[in-house]
């Protein structure tokens, strides 16, 4: 009986996957960074990067992978594997007859792939070739398709041919950054679809460019960085000429909120990123942090371009109405709200672009909360109060479907003060979240809500085109509230291909007026995120935009 | 929630043996339920869950009148207080009283329970009377269905469905029923074929009487008391699962309090004020449990056999 | 028994058939596509774009063409690419099994080691404080919320006392060799525990109501009025007849050593099988998902089989034909 029972036992344990332990990474120490941060990244390198989140993938590549231009923390672009940005006043960046542009770059010799290669020109080209063949699962087309062709006639020379205007021809060579030709490329002829699963861009087979170069991946668990010692910090620009001193950059992925707070209160990290915990978190967290008079971490909260705000759907019948749209703006006391749940730290947004956006107009009119002029406004509108205290117009109740991703516990929280201040003023909200992938996938496509929230994230170089030009509701475009004014309509086609930046920053304040007198949407506020270190590191710099503080890994020092 | 051990095919395999010792059971008739009555009356454990279910109900129905707030009173400059005499548990991150948002989401809570115990329970009755009733291929099929339910890893499952059918009320009851039924149906199943046997069936037969009158008349009454063993185990169960989706984001949702929803909030807070999460787990906890020791109670006043 | 067998196994086909459908259609069925939810962010991006992102991962196709497609590449062993974290998915369910292990053999050897003592000792002493005590336990196991308890664990040794981990797996940068054993063992203790009471208290009760079954068996009786000595009866004859259906539970518990546990991964941060699952179906992960649920699922019958037979080895009174 006994070996019947033990033969079980073996069929079982036959069927066990090993237990063995990784190898762990390497010990932290003074010369290094151990970074904690919330997602492991799928894949590292842009240019292959499908279904990833871009944010963590640029975190983890920027100190392997050289940018062609960086952007600083104050929002200055500068060359870093080009020698220079091309301008019109310089002449190579050219205008040509039909609205074509010619822009001319070129890379800094003597930069080398960590195997001994040159980066030259052909790695541009063929990553551009990668972003536009049909076949890649690309998921941004939108400046690569705009270019034309590029030519190289010779290996640190390229030659953009721009099919149109594009405002930012000087900051980005063709969508598509560069990608090691003479690693992909047998793959690439094999199955461009396949290209996101090579070794290279998901393991530590990633053969990289810059200062740092990755030596372990443990899945699951955490990437290490450790320096390049042959890097030629004389031939490169911006952040990158500084030699770096930090040895080892490790990132350690820590899903859970509670756990990373844990992990930086016990000094198991030395610095964590912007993702890593949630802003309500990291506010709970510093409070924490200064009741315990602890002085060896500095936290941050850097508000950015994440821009959270209600699209309201006008074709409702009452949305319609821009008095009714007023009144709703007037009726919810935004500054309240953020002061309650974000201490002021999440700063309340009265229109689509931040203050440190060049496009943000610092003159247009804010509305604050009022409820007595809210009322007014619904009453001029036509409606009267009905029986339940909520009001009615031709025997409409004014009552309104709110929606937003479900989980997510701030919109709910905003939500719920959104519909007590709302019932103030005799408007009915009815709460009805869906998860992210309905949302997003279904709903908003189809317009099929009333007031949805969510939020944009916005790059620097972030327009209106697509958001509320009138030809671009969905399935075109992403104008979900379907938003039509021919003013706005010309004015954010016309920008990006505004090639100077003041004209193009006065026709977005423009546009912010309009914006904000219409309420298509009603702004909530920007987002910001936490990030921290130890006191004793210098120089972490998070930018608050969508270049993750990775960007100057180079300058990091601890202090003595 | 299934554990690990009270799946059905586990309850068939253990019971086997017993299957083959004459398993004497009177006739339900009136006496019986009598007798019940007398004997879970004396059942200490079931009696005190029951009494503590009982009071749990009846705050959850009168809710509206004894809290001390609407239960979606935000007071955003009251938030996170510590338990005072305003507030008797403190209030959370919007300003809500605890003790209110305590006694809506045991309404809801309570009312996930029994609906789904109640839903699973008819559901899982219809299967095991027809596939016991009629046998043959029909039989053949539902079984395997019933197998097919209990080999799919159901807390999944159950958020995948949860996150397009929940949300509302009745979308995770149906849920919940939708992997609840199967233990009950085969019980049941097992009680039919037993019954098909019996002397009383099959006089009822040779007299004539049709299919659903048998079913209805002799099969069903014989087999209710285990079925309400099992649905008020499974009430306990219902609320459990429910309070994990809650808990992971896909059951219930705000501003309609649960206990899981305010768990999940509460997590968010816990290095400040642990207290906000250790109320609604608190109440989750002792509700299954009076549930389950009510059930126990039942069990072993209404079927002595299974006594434990 | 072969005969058995053979057929056993043969019925078992339209089983994972039957599963592998249901869990396809609740996959795909969930409206919205992972494309849409991908390409949500980007208000640049150009319908035909998206159109060609479909083809590419195969999401235009109709429903059923998507499943046969499906099957015909699982049958030849290919059961896809995990779309989030771009490793084949058989490599990566494998990995979040092992992971999984970590949690679930320890508890439930600790279940084992706690449940079947006091099980056999409260069903010896019927109606005795520790019978009341097991018994109550027992309740107290099954009804407590593993997530809930899971945070006040973590509130208590990891916030208030600061002796255990709050979650996670393990710390980088740990030395090898025995440095990574004992750190592993601290994040462990916390999951093991929580994740045992349930197990632990369920198989109490298993244990105590089979054994109270067998000593009132007439060959117990017979051994005592043989005269034998109470060690042997009880060892020798009593709890060797209660550990068949034991057993049974036993071999019906193995597929949840390989399920993982879902919430306690969640709850402690645990990169296991049961969060992947979690994860890969938010996510949008067909093939993750699907794969992984099929497996748990396939499982779970090989192990009913495995009882069973088990069973009939053991239980002289059971015969297959």
């Amino acid at each position: 009986m006994r070996s019947r029972w033990v033969a079980l036992v073996l069929v079982a344990s036959l069927a066990v996957p090993t237990l063995a332990l990784g190898a762990p990474a390497p010990v932290a120490g003074p010369d290094t960074v151990v970074i904690g941060t919330q997602q492991e990244p799928a894949v590292i390198a842009l240019g292959i990067c499908d279904a990833c989140t871009m944010f963590v993938a640029t975190m983890v590549s920027q100190p392997i992978l050289l940018p062609t231009v960086e952007m600083t923390d104050e929002w200055k672009f500068q060359p870093v594997a080009v020698e220079k940005l091309p301008s019109l006043k310089d002449g190579d960046w050219k205008l040509l007859p039909g609205d074509k542009m010619q822009v001319t770059w070129r890379i800094r010799r003597g930069l080398r792939w960590h195997d001994g290669r040159s980066l030259t020109a052909e790695d541009w080209i063929f990553a551009w070739r990668v972003n536009m063949n049909p076949r890649f699962p690309s998921s941004g087309r939108d400046v690569s398709q705009r270019v034309e062709n590029i030519l190289a006639p010779n290996p640190y020379t390229m030659v953009v041919q721009w099919r149109k205007k594009y405002a930012f021809a000087d900051l980005n060579v063709n969508g598509a950054g560069y990608l090691p030709r003479h690693i992909l490329g047998p793959a690439y002829q094999r199955d461009p679809s396949k290209l996101p699963q090579q070794p290279w861009g998901t393991s530590e087979q990633t053969v990289g460019t810059g200062p740092y170069r990755i030596v372990q991946w443990q899945r699951g668990s955490s990437i290490t960085l450790e320096r390049w010692d042959q890097f030629p910090y004389e031939a490169v620009g911006g952040s990158y000429r500084t030699r770096a001193q930090v040895r080892r950059i490790v990132f350690r992925f820590v899903p859970d909120t509670n756990t990373q707070i844990a992990n930086v209160l016990a000094g198991s990290v030395d610095a964590f990123d912007e993702t890593a915990i949630p802003f309500v978190q990291g506010l709970e967290l510093e409070k924490r942090l200064q009741r315990e008079g602890r002085r060896d971490w500095v936290l941050k909260a850097e508000p950015g371009l994440i821009w959270e705000h209600i699209d309201l759907n006008l074709d409702n019948v009452h949305l319609r109405d821009k008095r009714v749209r007023q009144a709703l703006i007037y009726g919810i006391n935004r500054e309240q709200m953020v002061q309650a749940l974000f201490e002021g730290k999440q700063p309340v947004a009265h229109q689509v672009f931040p203050q440190k956006h060049y496009g943000h107009n610092p003159q247009v009119r804010r509305y604050t909360y009022d409820p007595a002029r809210a009322r007014q406004l619904l009453q001029e509108a036509g409606y009267t109060p009905g029986p339940d205290g909520i009001l009615q117009k031709g025997g409409q109740r004014l009552s309104l479907t709110f929606m937003t991703t479900a989980g997510n516990r701030v919109r709910e929280q905003v939500q719920q003060i959104i519909q007590q201040q709302l019932r103030e003023i005799g408007v009915e909200i009815r709460i009805q979240n869906q998860p992210a992938r309905v949302y997003f996938g279904q709903t908003l496509p189809s317009r099929q809500f009333e007031m949805a929230m969510y939020a944009w994230v916005f790059g620097p170089t972030a327009d209106c085109e697509g958001l509320y030009t009138g030809d671009t509701l969905p399935p075109n475009g992403q104008n979900y509230p379907g938003w039509k004014n021919d003013e706005v309509t010309r004015i954010c086609h016309a920008v990006p291909e505004e090639l100077d930046q003041n004209r193009r920053a006065q026709m977005l304040r423009r546009f912010a007026e309009i914006f904000v007198d219409e309420v298509p949407v009603i702004p909530l506020y920007y987002r910001a995120d936490y990030t921290g270190h130890k006191a004793t590191l210098q120089n972490w710099k998070p930018t608050g935009a969508d270049t993750p503080v990775t960007w100057n890994a180079t300058q990091w020092r601890w202090a003595r | 929630m299934r554990g690990q051990v009270s799946t059905g095919k586990a309850r068939a395999a253990v019971r086997r043996p017993a299957a083959e010792q004459p398993a004497p059971r009177p006739a339900v008739g009136q006496g019986y339920w009598q007798i019940a009555w007398r004997r879970l009356r004396r059942h200490r454990l079931g009696m005190a869950g029951a009494g503590v279910v009982f009071v749990l109900l009846v705050a959850a129905l009168l809710s509206p009148w004894i809290a001390p707030y609407p239960p979606t009173h935000i007071d955003l400059e009251n938030r996170m207080s510590p338990p005072s005499w305003k507030h008797p548990l403190g209030t959370d991150e919007l300003g809500h009283d605890v003790l209110t948002r305590l006694l809506y989401a045991g309404r809801v809570s309570l009312t996930v329970g029994f609906s789904a115990a109640v839903a699973s329970a008819l559901v899982g009755t219809v299967v095991g009377l027809v596939s016991g009733f009629y046998g043959g291929w029909l039989d053949n099929v539902l079984m395997r269905f019933v197998d097919i339910m209990l080999s799919v890893p159901d807390l999944p499952i159950l958020i995948i469905l949860a996150r397009y059918f929940g949300g509302s009320l009745v979308g995770i009851v149906a849920v919940i029923t939708a992997f609840g039924w199967m233990g009950t149906a085969r019980l049941v199943r097992g009680e039919v074929l037993r019954l098909k046997r019996t002397d009383f069936v099959e006089a009822a037969r040779a007299l004539g009487a049709s299919n659903a009158r048998i079913m209805w008349r002799h099969l069903v009454p014989n087999a209710l008391a285990p079925v309400i063993v099992a649905a008020t185990l499974a009430v306990g169960g219902a609320i459990l699962t429910e309070a994990a989706l809650s808990y992971l984001g896909f059951g219930i949702q705000p501003p309609t309090p649960s206990w899981g929803n305010m768990l999940q909030n509460a997590q968010d807070f816990i290095w400040r004020t642990p207290l906000l999460a250790f109320w609604p787990g608190l109440m989750i906890f002792l509700t299954v449990l009076c549930f389950n020791f009510f059930g126990d109670g039942l069990r072993d006043a209404l079927d002595p056999r299974l006594r434990t | 028994m072969g005969g058995y067998l053979a057929r056993r196994l043969l019925q078992m086909v339209p089983l994972v058939f039957g599963i592998s459908v249901i869990v396809f259609m609740v996959l795909v069925m969930a409206p919205g596509d992972p494309v849409d939810l991908l390409l949500a962010g980007n208000p640049k991006v150009r319908a035909e774009d998206i159109q060609a992102l479909r083809k590419i991962y195969g999401l235009d196709d109709p429903l059923h063409v998507r499943y046969v497609k499906w099957l015909v590449n699982a049958l030849r062993g290919d059961f896809g690419y995990s779309r989030t974290y771009k490793v084949p998915v058989l490599q990566l369910v494998w990995d979040r099994i092992g992971n999984s292990m970590w949690l679930t053999i320890p508890s439930f050897l600790l279940a084992l080691a706690v449940a079947v003592p006091v099980g056999v000792i409260s069903a010896l002493r019927q109606y005795s404080a520790l019978d009341y005590a097991a018994t109550f336990f027992t309740f107290f196991g099954v009804s407590i919320p593993a997530f809930w308890f899971g945070i006040m664990m973590i509130y208590v040794f990891a916030v208030v006392l600061r002796v255990l981990p709050p979650g996670g797996f393990a710390t980088p940068g740990v030395a090898p060799g025995w440095p990574t054993v004992v750190d592993r063992l601290q994040y462990m203790v916390l999951p093991v525990v929580v994740l045992s009471l349930l197990q632990m208290a369920a198989l109490t009760r298993y244990t105590r109501s089979s054994m109270l079954e067998v000593i009132r068996q007439d060959y117990v009786r017979t051994a005592r009025a043989k005269g034998l000595a109470e060690r042997v009866v009880i060892g020798k004859h009593a709890l060797r007849n209660a550990m068949i259906p034991i057993v049974t539970i036993l071999a019906l518990g193995i597929p949840n050593l390989f399920a993982g546990a879902p919430l306690t991964e969640t709850v402690f941060a645990w990169p296991g099988i049961g969060r992947l699952i979690v994860e890969s179906v938010g996510g949008g992960d067909y093939a993750t998902a699907q794969v992984a649920l099929l497996f748990l699922a396939v499982l779970v019958l090989v192990f009913n089989l495995l009882a069973d037979v088990a069973y009939a080895l053991l239980d002289p009174r059971i015969r297959y034909d």
